[in-house]
């Protein structure tokens, strides 16, 4: 469904509108999420983010609303998970020094050059995860991409959760034996 | 390991989080159902959390505090919230006497003779000497998940050497299966407050007291997690609990990464919860053979630490409390692991130390589910929700045998 459909079923019909732009942007939103909140959110942090820009996505949709509705979402995700970042850190007393390699995770769009190769990086790993394999490639997505864990992928994969957490840790070494040249 | 996996995958642009959901949907239904009930439960609630004003994408920039407090103290990271750990932190020595009671530990002159703390600008000048922000890369790395089958077995000396604990675990990473055994005793100054009856009643003869036990077998096979209780006392039979491993702490992820058991782990929580600042940090040492990272870190208050963490509660202490930690570290550069520690606060001291560490094919592999089958033979259920717990994933072919 594009984003015109998206936003005529809202104004048609609110509740499948909002079904639709979950359906359409849940993936989305769960990937800003989990890479903003890496290393410091936990499960329950980035699911509230989740939740926290789907609300407030929701909310701010209107009749009114034209246009693509992606970078909106996108932006809000953004918004929520570095609010939520801040708030984590400091109600953990997390310091960081300005220099800190951490910090450039979650610089804006100005640096130019490092986006682009962490692009290319980003590029490189998702065709090695391809190369994996089935159901390989979608447990690392889901795992390390999405946060979900053994048992949440073995639902998705239909297999139990020690399997998950057997193919995943074979599935790593693999990985990381492909990306030996690159990283 | 995180910190490997977080670089790896944490490089993600816009473009990129679209193009990974666009082609692999987050698939777990039932959670995402279950989030959008909520989500819908929320919009027709009117809660949302904060009024938005999108305009455009705000850069993440650290306020100017940050840095002169990072700059002015130790570099604190703190890594989500704290489970309770098992250990006793005691207590605190000025000065630095803390050493291995073994001799394995061999420190270069140059690093054996450092008194003061060092500051990380000096550190980064001294070659073999990790920074304070490299020691804790090490740390958190947990380059241990790199072996597949890994054995760790330690001793644990606590109360001035009162009561110690003898642990070994195993991990197979090709099966996901892992055990865990612990073994506590005592030597006679431990019964010294309890009266002739008592003990005849329990059956201790304090001229025996090393045969005198308890201990705690974990087996996280397959989907299981089974603990049996056991102890020297054969009045009693051993008891045995059963649960689904996806509910015990033990697997989050797994043994080694558990706070709850494994103290390298402890330790690092509570550094990475800001229990300690580091003061010195030194390379050169060996311990087991292998090149290790020594340090000295400091707790002015545990006081005030656990009621950052929420773990205050009224506390009596008498008059010779400490409320200072000194703690002294030595990590392995290979693997991250603590090796060995010595905590000391007023009078009372605790040492740690891993007598064995064994990797790949020298590892013993976790034991299996006729090992388990056999031990639970002799013991008893602790409820009865144990009791009718359904153990026949014991009888299947081990996974190591499905593997091809």
């Amino acid at each position: 469904m594009n984003d015109s459909e998206i936003l005529e079923l809202l104004h048609r019909s609110p509740q499948n509108g909002h079904r639709a732009l979950f359906d359409e942007y849940y993936s989305y939103v769960c990937a800003i999420s989990v890479n903003i909140l890496r290393g410091i959110g936990s499960r329950e942090d980035i699911e509230e983010c989740v939740i926290d820009t789907f609300t407030a996505v929701i909310s701010k949709l209107d009749d009114s609303t034209v246009g693509s509705v992606k970078p909106f979402v996108g932006t809000v995700a953004k918004h929520k998970a570095i609010s939520m970042r801040r708030s984590l850190m400091s109600r953990s007393g997390k310091c960081v020094s300005i220099d800190s390699e951490e910090l450039g995770e979650l610089r804006s769009e100005e640096r130019v050059d490092q986006n682009a190769e962490n692009s290319e990086m980003t590029r490189i790993l998702l065709e090695k995860i391809e190369e994996l394999g089935e159901p390989d490639s979608a447990i690392i997505i889901q795992k390390y991409f999405y946060g979900q864990n053994a048992n949440e992928i073995g639902r998705t994969v239909d297999m139990k959760p020690a399997t998950v957490r057997m193919r995943c840790a074979r599935a790593m070494k693999k990985l990381r034996s492909l990306l030996r040249d690159f990283y | 390991m995180k910190k490997d996996t977080d670089k790896l995958f944490g490089n993600l642009s816009d473009e990129d989080a679209e193009r990974i959901a666009s082609r692999y949907p987050v698939g777990d239904k039932k959670q995402r159902d279950r989030i959008f009930n909520e989500i819908e439960r929320r919009v027709e609630g009117g809660h949302t959390s904060e009024d938005i004003d999108v305009s455009g994408v705000e850069a993440y920039r650290p306020r100017i505090y940050l840095k002169v407090i990072s700059a002015a103290a130790a570099l604190v990271l703190a890594a989500g919230a704290a489970v309770g750990g098992g250990y006793l932190l005691r207590g605190r020595n000025n000065n630095f006497t803390a050493e291995p009671s073994s001799d394995v530990i061999e420190e270069t002159e140059a690093t054996a003779e450092t008194t003061a703390a060092p500051t990380t600008e000096e550190q980064t000048t001294e070659p073999g000497v990790p920074t304070e922000e490299q020691l804790l890369e090490l740390l958190n790395s947990r380059s241990y998940d790199d072996y597949q089958q890994l054995n760790i077995g330690y001793t644990m000396v606590s109360e001035n050497g009162v009561s110690t604990e003898r642990g070994l675990a195993k991990r197979d990473m090709v099966t996901g299966n892992e055990s865990m055994v612990k073994k506590w005793s005592h030597n006679a100054e431990y019964y010294k407050n309890f009266s002739d009856e008592d003990l005849a009643d329990w059956g201790i003869d304090l001229d025996n007291v090393e045969s005198i036990y308890t201990s705690n077998e974990m087996f996280m096979y397959k989907d299981l997690y089974i603990c049996v209780y056991g102890s020297s006392d054969k009045n009693f039979i051993d008891q045995y609990e059963v649960t689904d491993r996806k509910d015990s702490v033990f697997d989050t992820p797994n043994v080694f990464a558990s706070p709850c058991n494994f103290y390298s782990e402890v330790v690092l929580e509570e550094i990475n919860t800001g229990k300690y600042e580091i003061q010195e940090i030194s390379g050169g040492a060996t311990f087991l053979g292998r090149d290790c990272t020594s340090a000295r870190l400091f707790c002015p208050s545990v006081t005030e630490y656990e009621q950052k963490m929420g773990r205050g509660g009224v506390r009596i202490f008498d008059e010779e409390y400490v409320d200072e930690v000194q703690l002294d570290i030595l990590v392995d550069n290979e693997t991250g692991l603590i090796l060995w520690f010595k905590d000391t606060q007023g009078e009372y001291t605790e040492e740690y130390s891993v007598d064995t560490l064994l990797f790949n094919e020298d590892a013993e592999l976790p034991e299996d589910g006729a090992y388990i089958k056999e031990r639970l033979s002799s013991c008893a259920p602790n409820t009865e929700e144990t009791a009718s717990y359904d153990l026949s994933i014991l009888d299947e072919t081990p996974d190591s045998e499905n593997i091809g």
